[in-house]
């Protein structure tokens, strides 16, 4: 049981945003689906939930096509950056329509979270901040109960600590009972050490799809005196440097050399660095 | 069970609404019926409700569209579902929206014709008694019978026609929405009638008001042509705004 994506291609008429695109959620696993803006992220999201229509290709949820299914798509509830529901609704209006649509969700522990993160849930919609609106989405996102859950840009307008509290319920509720969650963002630093598989999309295309464990394999980062780093960095493929003073960090692909010297300390890649790396290859020509 | 509750959401959103026309309705016939309360001789009469019903389901139909879609987009509803409720949802509304204005204008005649004693006449005609039954009694059974039929169908027909309207607009860009908006009103109301009364001296808009007259049944006081040609009218922008929106995209901005 999964989600699979078959040569997708969305057209914008000469625009192509997504292009060929064939990927897969399985069931029970955490993506992050990282890209800059304007990659195809919420594109791919909006489409394989039946909010636009594909040019070509095919999405198959649990084997179901997804496009104007409503077994199919019932399947997944997408958290998107745009709201789509009404403006003068109140929050707790939207949680039993939520119950109604959603039979699995659990209303109890919205209300639950409501008070958490301290949303007013007799609040209208159009009454809310940025942030209290991500709030009530994201509480409806970790209540539905769906097999599938798409949280695209979750934490936009969210302070320090109510993205911890996010990431923390989000963990909690995933440890407690698995469930496939797709976090689509830019913000990778965040979600680094919540993914198990990272989906990296450019220009329509996916560049990369393997676990974090695998992509922070493929490199590492070494640090010292920038004479010693220089020296050893000499040939290889760098991604990225950081100087402060007399010390360097250089972020290097491959693996590490045997004889490194002592003077050197490795450390793990940082995603964000290959991110950027894989992701400016325009700049870097 | 995603039709049933589709349903019930559309349906649960033209009650506050409805709530409000009714009230107005009301407080306005209480207001202008003093005089018949305080004087026995005078005769007030009410009409246009029926016409203010059916511009009330038209704004209805093109107000739900925008709220309504998205919000079911964001429910994992497809449009297909959305629309079969909508159509379920719209011919429910229009039964109640009927049905209380029958029993307004039945309860109206009744209070003053029999429960107020030495009170004045207050009549509530419709627009559809008048083109269809000025001769008829107060109290014939088959002119509230018809009168009810075809708010009922217009009512259906409206609102579709609004929802329909609605679609275009969400589907088209801002040029195409201003030239629809502004353009339309102004071909019908002022250059066709330029380019009749220049060229065909007023002929061309005498033939269509005749053909209208005549496929409502107008002219032979017939309601049932009336009854079929909002049946048929419905049927084609049903259709028409199913095109419309079958493929609609939610929209980013």
């Amino acid at each position: 049981m999964s989600i699979e994506i078959k040569g997708l291609t969305k057209q914008y008429g000469e625009m192509t945003a997504l292009d060929n695109v064939s990927l897969e959620f399985e069931k029970n696993k955490i993506y992050g689906l990282l890209g800059r803006n304007g990659a195809g992220k919420s594109t791919l999201l909006n489409i394989i939930t039946n909010r636009i229509f594909k040019t070509s290709g095919e999405v198959l949820v649990d084997g179901m096509n997804s496009q104007e299914n409503d077994k199919a798509i019932s399947q997944i509830y997408l958290m998107s950056e745009k709201t789509l529901y009404p403006n003068d609704m109140k929050v707790k209006d939207i949680f039993k329509w939520s119950q109604k649509f959603y039979p699995d969700f659990d209303e109890k522990r919205a209300y639950e979270l409501a008070k958490l993160f301290e949303l007013d849930t007799n609040k209208k919609v159009k009454q809310l901040s940025t942030g209290f609106t991500s709030i009530f989405k994201l509480i409806v996102a970790l209540c539905v109960n769906t097999p599938y859950v798409f949280l695209d840009e979750p934490v936009l307008g969210l302070d320090a600590n109510n993205r911890e509290l996010f990431y923390k319920l989000l963990i909690e509720k995933y440890s407690e009972e698995p469930f496939t969650v797709v976090i689509s963002t830019h913000l990778i630093e965040e979600i680094s050490s919540i993914i198990e598989q990272a989906i990296i999309i450019d220009g329509g295309k996916i560049l990369v799809n393997s676990s974090r464990e695998e992509l922070l394999q493929s490199g590492y980062s070494v640090s010292g005196k920038s004479a010693d780093v220089d020296s050893y960095i000499s040939g290889k493929e760098i991604i990225g440097e950081d100087t402060l003073g007399g010390l360097k960090t250089a972020y290097v692909m491959g693996k590490p050399r045997a004889d490194m010297p002592e003077s050197l300390e490795v450390t793990a890649l940082d995603l964000q660095k290959l991110f950027v790396k894989l992701t400016n290859t325009k700049e870097v020509k | 069970m995603r039709l049933k509750n589709s349903y019930l959401y559309q349906l649960k959103g033209n009650f506050k609404p409805i709530t409000i026309f009714y009230s107005i309705l009301i407080s306005l016939t209480v207001v202008t019926s003093i005089p018949a309360l305080i004087q026995g001789d005078s005769f007030f009469q009410m009409s246009g409700w029926d016409f203010a019903i059916l511009i009330f389901m038209f704004v209805m139909g093109c107000a739900s569209f925008n709220e309504d879609f998205p919000m079911h987009l964001q429910n994992s509803v497809s449009r297909k579902t959305y629309f079969s409720a909508k159509i379920l949802s719209v011919f429910c509304v229009s039964a109640i929206m009927t049905a209380l204005y029958t029993a307004f204008t039945l309860a109206v005649h009744f209070i003053f014709q029999f429960l107020i004693k030495n009170a004045g006449v207050v009549e509530i005609s419709s627009m559809f008694e008048q083109l269809y039954f000025h001769g008829e009694g107060i109290f014939s059974f088959s002119m509230y019978f018809w009168t009810a039929l075809l708010i009922f169908a217009a009512a259906v027909f409206v609102n579709m026609l609004g929802m329909f309207i609605s679609g275009v607009f969400y589907r088209t860009g801002k040029l195409m929405r201003i030239l629809l908006a502004a353009g339309f009103p102004l071909l019908v109301i002022m250059i066709l009638p330029l380019i009749d009364y220049t060229f065909f001296g007023g002929t061309l808009y005498a033939e269509i008001f005749k053909f209208i007259g005549n496929v409502f049944g107008i002219f032979e006081q017939e309601p049932w042509k009336a009854l079929v040609s909002f049946s048929v009218l419905t049927v084609v922008t049903t259709v028409a705004a199913w095109l419309v929106i079958r493929k609609a995209p939610m929209k980013n901005k």
